[in-house]
């Protein structure tokens, strides 16, 4: 459905200095699935967001590479792109809920009003019954009342105006839809209700959800293939299942082993160090300094991502080999 | 009495809310517990329960309405000089959020040294720097690391443990952590709890440990053996030890925050539809119990009447009508919880 290939994307800082946050990822996200994407902060996966939705404005700057949706057995290439060209595309065929999107309403407008200005960018003037009726649909598609349409936003709860935005995103069915840590700041009650709902939207329409989110509980919970970002670098990709049933890079296993679990009395491993930098990472494997299996290969060379069973994907010289 | 470092009295914070005139809710409903040197108390509840405003109070950042704090059999509020300053050295914060803990423009040994001096723990700037090094070995650090170093150049993880060894210069007797791992990354979270434990077991250091996420209470709970308090919307609905509250809750909020966990286990999801509560400020005015309006057990009495939090079996206590008391003998009420 959605294919990265090598893409390099870039902030520039200074002369030439870039922090080089998604350094040569490919990935394809399988359709009518939920992909997981994951990592620690500045690991890179919001960037790879902007670029995924070709929302790339300065410092951040696409060195290489190409996002090709596949629509309508036609490919398109949205890093090539005019500005005119990719509004026809957003919401349509892709649809962003921003990181903390919801309290990005405006609170001075009903959310009537927000969705009438979402459906007027093409330039129509008046609603037609019809997309009235389709405003009405999406807001029981997310499950709230229709009374929420006469609101304003901070008569809202925090939960409430997540499903508007989510509502806001899926008015144009579009096929794919990028989430970013959608339940960050809401309840833990809350964020269950937000994400079983994102996988409602998946079985009743089909559309493909990508899902950002540090948490790997969520991960968990609704996911059906999640990839892991180390460093700009994606290091693994497989079945969500597969990440946390068998995880194969050195740095998925310690995450993995790292989280805490109710009724788990085992007294978890801890990682040492830090991420580095993304303006001047380590050479070779990025994870090597931090890494208790590092040799003098990972130092030096930098493993490419291999197919080591089908379907799971690794990057670490140590898989594979024997 | 001698052994209780902590004791919170019936502790209220009603704040106004300026859209209604007059209308106020109460962020911390009469909560009363203690806590014993060398122990560990887990506050969890959700975002509006008044956990922070609880520990805003006991650090005396903020007035309490009513009730009061003792620590050491002393009013916080009612000390005198000498006795704020042993209190202020003695109990230390570690906050949520540790890149605003840092002023990004100081190095961060200028926050360690101006502790040192500011309670005089150290006399002269090689001394200060023999003690900074030793708080910072505590937290798996040293001073080559750190020294000549601003905020940033620290990742949120090794941040956090820096704030936590800027709290240990005073070698304090009760740490009062808010949130400490929410703003931390995964791998570095088990770290900095690992701290709290090493910390409580090697210097018999007391910890409130506030969170909204369970499973890192749990995990805390299992290891050191605290109390747990489970607060929703400034009350205290269960009490217990902690380890007990998690895998056996009474109160149905409990449950319900337990079975919202994400587990990380793809092999043990989430069944069901989306279902949502329904949150308003009514709640807090409320006449009977808070939690009624999102309770699947609530029968009419929840609505008129609130529930006392009451002792129901050995440590366990309860704000709940529909919990059974297993303690047949006594039926007693208890509000101090204790």
């Amino acid at each position: 459905m959605v294919e990265i290939r090598n893409v390099k994307a870039y902030y520039k800082i200074g002369a030439d200095i870039f922090v080089r946050a998604v350094d040569g990822v490919s990935i394809s996200f399988d359709e009518g699935k939920i992909t997981g994407i994951a990592g620690e902060s500045g690991c890179g996966k919001s960037t790879l967001l902007k670029v995924c939705t070709g929302w790339i404005k300065p410092p951040l700057t696409v060195l290489e590479g190409k996002v090709v949706y596949n629509f309508n057995d036609e490919e398109v290439d949205i890093l090539n792109l005019d500005e005119e060209k990719l509004q026809r595309y957003r919401w349509r065929l892709f649809a962003i809920v921003p990181q903390a999107a919801m309290n990005s309403l405006n609170p001075v407008r009903r959310i009537k009003k927000i969705f009438e200005e979402t459906l007027n960018q093409s330039g129509k003037k008046k609603l037609s019954e019809k997309e009235k009726k389709m405003i009405e649909k999406v807001i029981t598609d997310v499950g709230l009342p229709k009374e929420v349409l006469n609101m304003y936003p901070p008569q809202l709860s925090g939960g409430m105006k997540q499903r508007v935005i989510i509502a806001l995103a899926i008015i144009a069915r579009p096929k794919v839809i990028f989430c970013d840590e959608p339940t960050t700041g809401l309840d833990l009650v809350t964020q269950k209700g937000i994400l079983l709902l994102l996988r409602e939207l998946k079985d009743r329409y089909g559309i493909t959800i990508i899902l950002i989110s540090h948490d790997m509980g969520v991960h968990a919970q609704v996911t059906d293939n999640l990839a892991i970002m180390y460093a700009g670098k994606l290091i693994e990709y497989a079945s969500t299942h597969d990440i946390f049933k068998d995880p194969l890079h050195p740095y998925t296993k310690s995450l993995i082993n790292s989280l805490p679990m109710i009724g788990d009395k085992m007294q978890k491993e801890r990682l040492p160090g830090a991420p580095p930098p993304l303006f001047r990472p380590p050479k070779g494997c990025r994870f090597h300094p931090r890494c208790k299996y590092a040799t003098e290969i990972c130092e030096k060379k930098e493993p490419p991502l291999k197919e080591i069973k089908p379907g799971h994907y690794v990057a670490c010289h140590r898989i594979g080999e024997e | 009495m001698s052994d209780k470092l902590l004791e919170v009295r019936n502790l209220t914070r009603v704040f106004k809310s300026g859209i209604y005139l007059g209308a106020s809710f109460r962020a911390v409903d009469n909560v009363s517990f203690s806590l014993e040197k060398g122990k560990v108390l887990i506050v969890v509840g959700e975002s509006g329960c008044g956990k922070s405003t609880l520990a805003k109070m006991i650090l005396g950042f903020l007035k309490p309405t009513s009730g009061e704090i003792l620590y050491k059999g002393k009013n916080i509020l009612k000390m005198n000089g000498k006795e704020e300053k042993a209190f202020r050295k003695e109990v230390q914060p570690v906050f949520q959020d540790p890149f605003e803990t840092f002023n990004p423009f100081h190095k961060i040994s200028y926050y360690f040294l101006k502790t040192c001096l500011k309670f005089g723990i150290a006399r002269s700037k090689d001394e200060a720097f023999k003690i900074i090094d030793d708080v910072l070995k505590k937290v798996g650090m040293s001073l080559e690391e750190v020294n000549e170093k601003y905020p940033h150049e620290f990742s949120g993880g090794q941040l956090q443990r820096l704030s936590i060894a800027r709290a240990l210069i005073t070698t304090p007797t009760l740490l009062v952590a808010d949130e400490p791992v929410t703003m931390v990354d995964a791998s570095a979270r088990i770290g900095i709890l690992t701290l709290f434990m090493e910390l409580n077991k090697g210097y018999d250091m007391s910890i409130i440990y506030i969170t909204h996420d369970l499973s890192t209470g749990y995990y805390l709970a299992s290891q050191l053996s605290g109390e747990m308090i489970v607060m929703y919307r400034g009350d205290i609905v269960e009490k217990g030890p902690a380890e007990e509250v998690m895998l056996d809750p009474l109160h149905p909020y409990t449950k319900m925050l337990l079975e919202s966990v994400p587990e990380p286990n793809p092999g043990n999801r989430w069944e069901g539809r989306a279902e949502f509560p329904s949150l308003e400020l009514k709640e807090y005015r409320a006449v009977g119990c808070k939690f009624a309006k999102r309770c699947p057990q609530a029968f009419s009495k929840c609505y008129e009447e609130k529930p006392e939090l009451r002792r129901v079996m050995k440590d366990r206590f309860v704000r709940c009508w529909q919990v059974k008391n297993e303690m047949k003998m006594n039926k007693e009420v208890v509000s101090h919880g204790g």
